[in-house]
């Protein structure tokens, strides 16, 4: 009796976690793009001239798209070296550079224009304090050269995830075979890369065309699809020209979305390969990185790492300093300004980022559970929505946001709850899939035995699957908190004035020239995020075995 | 019957695994799903568990229908070929797992769980990691899992294939004396005739999701419903002698005794206690046992009668 009445409390349960996963999605991701997608088709009300809107800004398009190519093939070739040194290189400067290309990927979104600013800048540490120059550094250049910068790094990781799926026992039946270690990376290595590279060139593509930080800061005059989104939507109130500009970024995204799906089943297929390290022993016969490829690789790295060095000491220097150039004086006034205005926004910001780690953490497990796991009815159509805001750019995302949720019923414009509702919806699509890769590690058996001994559907989950993924948490809510304390696109129209957070405190202080205060509040975002990602890095360390 | 499998049906897609499969198992008796991998032997124990639901037919344990339960709420209890022994959970939390669901509470389910353990032979690795304890102990630990709910069935899938060829001889031994002991009913499913003519009282020979043959181990040897399931248990010689095709097996020949064939050796090789050899007959070839005492050379002509035969 009493077992029965606990399993109808566990159908019950089963059935409201499906229904707050579908209903996360419908109001959050569905209504939201939904909107501002209905805003820019012809036949919606405020139907704006859809063809007039892209003549009109076919020049800011245009600069994207020139600005977006670039900045693919420079990241790519980049990333490729870097990757093939962090794989195949010594392990020391391997690891070194590991450790940097993550400091690229947990930075503030500014912090490299910030840099750049501080030393190619009219007052420039490089171009005026040793060259005595005094150039403007906004413009594309800039651009390409800081997008390139700090794209790289995800680059570099999803490279090479795919270098160390190399098939060691291939690599060293090619040298057996009396093949030079050229003709080994050529003939072995390369045609597996390449799916990597083209998924590279697309994402970065994409990425590259949202951006929205850095155009608008070392832009100047340079106007890009999302600098001019923004300036619609602030400047002239005009929310049909940016959604209809939205949907150039949303149909560019989504193409690139498919074609990485139908790549990415190649790279599935290629992991399948053996062998735990391609990196050979010191003692072991292997793929090494010599000849013309491994100066390459290696000249490259080093002008990353210094880049990367070279951002961060200039950060540094620029927070402890008064003012501009090489004798400028040490001061402690940026931090005194910091722990006197900034204290509330930074702790704004990491209640934001703590709750939509959590939430975006809870739903990607349940997603991957039900969608995966269970593979319940309209899984395809679930899957495709969590991972549906992840792909397009925050600033659709957040234009979609005030679209939706700027009148009843739900009127969220101004609150937390809709800050951090589309911090979750950004990063449901990682969690999820941090929960996907893990449970695949989980044996089927482990289900049905517990089904089998009698166990509920929920009690499956909480007990018994939820245990065994420890490592997803550590994952998802290192990437969901780094990524929701760095958001800025996403949360631009949706802030106001009486609840920023740092980035905005960040920014504002950026383009009011206070560099200085901007790179206190740099550094303080980079130390917070690398405590708590370090607390629950705790997560990823296996338990004792 | 107590388990009873009437015109199962299953099909994934447009493949027909299961078709049209009866079955009938009688209490305290261990049934054997013997087939070549592929044959739907582990689809049906899966519909037998509940974790699959026919397309067709009904599955009754003990007069009651049970072809619509969950496998939550089903009289069976599955060991999984992995033992699916939960990972974060010691020796005994893994027994009690299930107790906890019938309503017992944490304290009676340690209580029936050691007490299962004792009966397994296990007391003392009950606070145990599961991955700290012997391929043996983990299937023993399955096995308690399974049997402390008192399932009316249990299931076994492939339960010795994770075990090393000694251990594997043991553990048979020991889990036929648990199911003694409990006099519980077995259905499990292999692909080794070894282990299933040794392990079961009656043999189901499977294929292509149909059951050719249901018999004890020694039926099914020496009267094989058909070529097929003749061969599955052992190996069958085929040679043609004048009025008809033999079929015979290779111990089923005195070798060296006139008036019957004569066979050239072609290969001789020792298996301990006794030899095989190969023998040339005209175009065909056979295969025959003699004790470790005949030797002959290769290249040697040998009569050999044909003792027993295969009707089939």
């Amino acid at each position: 009796m009493r077992s029965t009445i606990r399993r109808r409390c566990g159908s019950a349960l089963d059935f409201a976690l499906l229904f707050v996963l579908a209903a996360f999605c419908a109001v959050f991701v569905v209504w939201p793009i939904g909107s501002f997608v209905w805003q820019a088709l012809p036949f919606s009300g405020s139907a704006p001239n859809m063809l007039e809107v892209l003549t009109q800004n076919s020049g800011a398009i245009l600069n994207s798209v020139f600005v977006a190519v670039l900045v693919s093939l420079l990241s790519c070739a980049i990333a490729l070296a870097v990757a093939l040194v962090v794989t195949f290189g010594r392990r020391g400067w391997a690891s070194l550079v590991t450790g940097l290309v993550t400091l690229s990927l947990a930075s503030p979104p500014f912090v490299a224009s910030l840099a750049y600013i501080e030393l190619f800048g009219r007052r420039g540490l490089v171009t005026h304090g040793l060259l005595g120059l005094s150039v403007s550094p906004y413009g594309w250049q800039g651009i390409v050269f800081m997008e390139a910068l700090f794209f790289t790094g995800i680059n570099v990781i999803l490279l090479d995830s795919v270098l160390e799926r190399v098939d060691k026992s291939a690599v060293s039946a090619a040298l057996d075979l009396g093949a030079p270690m050229r003709r080994v990376f050529a003939d072995i290595i390369l045609p597996l890369l390449r799916p990597g590279v083209a998924v590279c060139l697309l994402l970065t593509f994409v990425r590259s065309i949202a951006d929205y930080a850095t155009p608008v800061v070392i832009g100047g005059k340079f106007e890009t699809i999302s600098t001019q989104i923004y300036v619609r939507v602030v400047g002239y109130s005009d929310l049909g020209a940016a959604a209809v500009l939205n949907l150039v970024l949303f149909a560019a995204s989504f193409v690139a979305f498919i074609a990485y799906r139908r790549l990415g089943s190649t790279l599935d297929v290629a992991s399948k390969s053996l062998g735990a390290s391609v990196r050979p022993a010191d003692d072991e016969a292997g793929f090494r990185l010599r000849g013309a490829l491994g100066v390459f690789a290696h000249v490259v790295t080093a002008a990353f790492s210094s880049a990367i060095v070279a951002v961060y000491a200039t950060i540094v220097h620029a927070a402890f300093t008064k003012g501009m150039g090489w004798s400028a004086p040490l001061t402690l006034d940026n931090l005194t300004h910091l722990m006197e205005y900034n204290v509330d926004a930074i702790g704004r910001s990491i209640l934001y980022a703590l709750l939509s780690a959590g939430a975006s953490t809870l739903i990607g497990l349940l997603a991957a559970y039900f969608v995966h796991r269970r593979r319940v009815a309209g899984s395809f159509l679930l899957d495709f929505l969590t991972s549906l805001p992840y792909t397009i750019p925050g600033i659709c995302l957040g234009l979609g946001y005030i679209l939706a949720f700027n009148r009843p019923p739900l009127e969220l414009v101004g609150t937390s709850t809709i800050i951090v509702a589309v911090l979750t919806a950004k990063e449901i699509a990682i969690s999820t899939r941090a929960f996907t890769a893990a449970l695949a590690q989980v044996p089927p058996e482990l289900d049905m035995a517990a089904k089998d001994l009698g166990a509920p559907d929920t009690s499956v989950l909480w007990g018994v699957l939820a245990p065994n993924l420890r490592s997803a948490f550590g994952v998802s809510l290192i990437n969901g908190f780094t990524g929701s304390m760095m958001a800025y696109a996403a949360v631009l129209f949706l802030i106001v004035p009486g609840h920023k957070t740092a980035i905005f405190e960040l920014f504002d202080a950026l383009s009011g020239g206070k560099y200085g205060e901007a790179a206190m509040i740099s550094l303080a975002l980079v130390a917070i995020t690398s405590l708590v990602c370090a607390a629950f890095g705790r997560l990823l360390v296996k338990r004792r075995s | 019957m107590f388990l009873e499998l009437s015109h199962l049906s299953k099909s994934f897609g447009s493949h027909e695994v299961i078709d049209d499969l009866c079955l009938s198992v009688e209490k305290g008796e261990v049934m054997c799903l013997l087939g070549a991998s592929g044959c739907g032997k582990t689809t049906t124990l899966r519909l037998v568990g509940g974790f699959l639901a026919p397309d067709g037919g009904r599955v009754v344990i003990d007069g009651q229908d049970v072809t619509g339960m969950s496998p939550e709420i089903r009289p069976t209890a599955t060991v999984f070929q992995s033992y699916a022994l939960f990972p974060h959970m010691s020796v005994v939390e893994n027994v009690g797992y299930g107790v906890r669901f019938s309503g017992a509470t944490r304290a009676e389910a340690k209580q029936r769980a050691m007490e299962m353990l004792e009966a397994v032979g296990l007391s003392e690795c009950a606070s145990s990691r599961v991955q700290d304890i012997s391929g043996g102990q983990q299937q023993r630990v399955a096995l308690a899992r399974a049997l402390v709910l008192g399932p009316k069935v249990l299931l076994l899938d492939e339960p010795f294939s994770n075990l090393d060829a000694n251990l594997r001889i043991r553990m048979r031994e020991e889990v036929r004396q648990i199911q003694r002991r409990f006099g519980v009913t077995m259905v499990f499913v292999t692909h080794d005739r070894e282990e299933a003519m040794s392990f079961a009282d009656r043999l189901a020979i499977m294929r292509n999701g149909k059951i050719l043959q249901v018999a004890t181990p020694r039926e099914a040897y020496d009267h094989p419903a058909d070529l097929y399931c003749a061969r599955f248990l052992g190996h069958v010689n085929e040679l043609d002698v004048p009025g008809g095709t033999r079929f015979f097996r290779d111990e089923a020949v005195t070798l060296g005794k006139e008036g019957g064939v004569l066979g050239v050796v072609g290969d001789a090789t020792y298996l301990g206690g006794y030899w095989r050899y190969e023998l040339l007959v005209g175009e065909s070839r056979v295969y025959v046992r003699a004790p470790a005492n005949q030797r002959y050379a290769r290249g040697a002509t040998v009569p050999f009668v044909i003792d027993q035969t295969i009707d089939v």
